[in-house]
């Protein structure tokens, strides 16, 4: 079955997925990949008893499942070991499911204790052949990641590929809090321009080197590094960064391997 | 005669069973409060806060720098809530502005009591120095908190709730950074008095802004800008303290030292008076100035912890003067000391001496409990320590009681543990309550899962085999992840 055929086995055949369809009740506009969109934890599981929870801290109703996750399809930073055990599914639709029955839950997690809870998005497909449903959620999470990619790439006014030359303090006072970036300056020797323009050979791009909690996510950078930067203008209202250029979010940087698709995100963006 | 001997002796076995079931010290629970399903975890989760319910104190809930799993949300970042007093831990993501690398930003959380809501005063992860305060009816609830107050240019919200007239009055200590009239700084204010509260009234029910409303506490010049704390403490007469840290006019101002008073001001009446109820016979302005011409290093590092902003006040439930104060100063960041003193004539006067010194430590807090007995909480480090796991240095956590007019320290450090989990290891502070006769604290550390680096009984949630000094991501210990630092809760009753 390909790809498009299961989107359409999706979309058509289950009631939670496809609203309006086979009589099923009214309810929020779901489509496949919405629901894949929305959701952090997708597995193939098994329900072991309706009505019940797993959790003291969630009350069992005609809203939840106790159900085994028979197999992971996708979620990020998940614990190891959650295949074979029993979770809480707090449920999109009541009434959706069936004792024993396998099938693929699309979700968001909500409670990790001793135990886990999690809320779906949309009622679940029954169980088919979790490989495709893998195929289309790496899809749908590289047209997401190529979307977040593209809105970076978009607001950059310059995108290069380069070595930093060198690092030293930005020499520019700033506002005295604990969560000061203590900004420091890189000069990046230019090889290519992927986006707008560079006036030179070399471009200057401030960071912060604070490991202040605020600041830990953005990229550091030191002599000799090699990359892509996003350079960005006033990408925050700081004295002394006016019209500077900036590369604070973790995407604003990227490695070299990552041209060609940044290439590609820049023509198909103009 | 024998049924005589055997009923004696049946007490005094059941006095002795009990005392040794009880123990004859105070009880200590201590627990890892990382959930056994994040066991893979190994984030940073510094700078911990914690709020128990006062109506129901097996409601609690302790907030750190611990980014959301993105199983759960990349939006909101978490909490995390016991039902059970604090015995087993969950984490649930509801505070609007998750940052992938910290979680929130600056965070603080207080229960007011029986209407169960749960208040909080944050800085968003998503946004540099972004004021929100937030509510929640139901902080086990999937739903994210209400926001009830966003505004821009500000640092370190501190929460205190408290009941009073059928309403939940909430203060919240901020520095107004906006207020900051440094010319080379980008600053809109133009006093420099940036030592401020956020109230409200009625916070529990009302529509954003929920009543909230800001102000400023500071009466005197400064050199720009004021420290970071502004921290509340509230008597349940209606009295409420709130301390701060004027930074001098004549101040290095935010270069490697500033030049500090300890402020502490009072009303009486709930905070309908303006804080204006106690004035400095020295000067006459609002606030009395408990200490002056303290020299603290600005971020300076004692071992692998950033000083130089840190503060608590405490007010004894039992009499509405009795009020302490502790702070952190010292021009070397390594010989960084704590200091505590004490008013007995509510904040007009202050002991002239430190009743406690604390050489090289940090994030002092305090509480006093129903029986007035003060406790502190601070961490200090000693070098070379006795921890286990590696380097020379060690934090040690400890929590003291006072006992007549000295202090009893308990049998073993609530922690014991190694500094070498990298920077900013404990954040900017911890957080000490009492609910009746009962301590309640938080504090972050490494965990190093070595049993003699932490009290007696400590407990983990998250996967440990404590033989083999291992941690692991997995309940069949299969996948080893390093150590790390943790958020630990704490609860003693003596």
């Amino acid at each position: 079955m390909s790809l498009y055929y299961l989107w359409v086995s999706l979309l058509v055949f289950h009631p939670g997925l496809s609203p309006g369809l086979m009589g099923s009740p009214p309810q929020a506009e779901v489509t496949a990949e919405s629901a894949i969109r929305q959701a952090t934890f997708i597995f193939k599981g098994t329900v072991v008893k309706l009505k019940a929870t797993t959790m003291p801290e969630v009350k069992a109703s005609d809203s939840t499942a106790v159900v085994r996750v028979d197999e992971v399809i996708d979620a990020l930073g998940a614990p190891p070991d959650l295949p074979g055990k029993e979770i809480t599914v707090q449920l999109a639709q009541p009434g959706s499911l069936s004792v024993g029955q396998e099938y693929t839950f699309f979700t968001k997690g909500w409670l990790m204790g001793e135990g886990m809870a999690v809320t779906e998005i949309a009622p679940p497909s029954a169980a088919g052949n979790s490989q495709q449903v893998r195929e289309m959620v790496k899809a749908a999470r590289q047209k997401s990641a190529d979307e977040a990619l593209q809105n970076e790439v978009s607001r950059a006014e310059a995108v290069v590929v380069g070595t930093v030359s060198s690092v030293a303090p930005a020499g520019i006072p700033e506002l005295p809090t604990e969560h000061t970036p203590q900004m420091q300056k890189a000069v990046i020797a230019v090889q290519t321009t992927l986006k707008g323009h560079v006036t030179g050979k070399s471009v200057t791009v401030f960071f912060p080197s604070s490991d202040d909690p605020y600041w830990r996510g953005a990229p550091k950078f030191k002599q000799g590094q090699e990359g892509i930067w996003l350079l960005h203008r006033n990408q925050i209202e700081m004295r002394g960064l006016e019209n500077q250029f900036t590369a604070l979010k973790p995407l604003d940087f990227q490695t070299r391997d990552q041209q060609e698709r940044i290439q590609r995100l820049v023509k198909s963006g103009r | 005669m024998v049924r005589i001997l055997g009923r004696k002796t049946f007490g005094l076995l059941l006095i002795l069973g009990l005392s040794v079931l009880t123990g004859c010290g105070p009880k200590v629970k201590l627990v890892d409060i990382i959930p056994a399903t994040f066991s893979n975890e190994t984030g940073s989760d510094s700078e911990p806060n914690i709020a128990v319910n006062p109506a129901n104190p097996h409601d609690i809930v302790i907030s750190a720098f611990t980014p959301c799993p993105p199983l759960i949300s990349t939006t909101e970042a978490p909490i995390y809530f016991s039902k059970n007093a604090g015995d087993t831990w969950n984490l649930n993501c509801i505070v609007p502005g998750n940052s992938p690398f910290s979680g929130t930003g600056d965070i603080t959380l207080r229960f007011a009591g029986s209407s169960g809501v749960l208040y909080a005063g944050i800085l968003r992860g998503d946004s540099w120095l972004t004021l929100n305060i937030l509510r929640t009816a139901d902080f086990t609830s999937a739903t994210p908190m209400t926001i009830l107050v966003n505004r821009a240019q500000e640092d370190q919200p501190y929460t205190q709730a408290h009941p009073h007239g059928g309403n939940d009055l909430v203060w919240i200590g901020n520095n107004n950074i906006a207020d900051c009239n440094l010319a080379k700084f980008f600053c809109t204010g133009v006093t420099g008095q940036s030592s401020s509260l956020d109230s409200s009234p009625n916070a529990a029910t009302a529509p954003p802004a929920a009543g909230f409303g800001t102000q400023v506490l500071e009466d005197r010049p400064t050199c720009g800008q004021d420290l970071p704390p502004v921290r509340p403490a509230v008597h349940h007469s209606g009295t409420v303290y709130l301390a701060y840290l004027r930074n001098e006019p004549g101040s290095a101002c935010f270069g490697l030292t500033n030049t500090a008073d300890v402020v502490v001001v009072r009303d009486d009446n709930w905070g309908t008076g303006g804080y204006t109820a106690i004035t400095d016979p020295g000067d006459g302005k609002v606030g009395v100035l408990v200490a002056t011409g303290l020299v603290m290093s600005w971020l300076g590092d004692l071992g692998s912890e950033r000083v130089g902003a840190q503060l608590s006040i405490a007010v004894d439930p039992k009499d509405r003067k009795k009020v302490y104060v502790a702070w952190g100063d010292g021009a070397n960041p390594n010989n960084f000391m704590l200091h505590l003193r004490r008013s007995l004539d509510g904040g007009k006067t202050w002991s002239p001496a430190d009743i406690k010194t604390v050489p090289n430590a940090t994030n002092p807090a305090l509480a006093i409990n129903d029986d007035g007995r003060v406790g502190f909480l601070y961490q200090q480090l000693v070098n070379p320590g006795t921890c286990k796991g590696g380097g020379v240095a060690c934090w040690e956590t400890h929590f003291e009681r006072q006992k007549g007019s000295g202090w009893k320290d308990l049998p073993h450090p609530l922690a014991n543990v190694p500094d070498n989990a990298g920077g900013f290891p404990l954040g900017d502070y911890v957080h000490l309550m009492a609910v009746e006769d009962k301590f309640y604290g938080v504090f972050s550390a490494n965990n190093f899962p070595d049993k003699s680096n932490f009290y007696p009984d400590v407990k983990y949630q998250r996967q440990v085999d404590w033989s083999t000094h291992q941690l692991f991501g997995d309940a069949a210990h299969t996948v080893v992840v390093s150590p790390s630092i943790d958020p630990y809760f704490f609860a003693v009753d003596d």
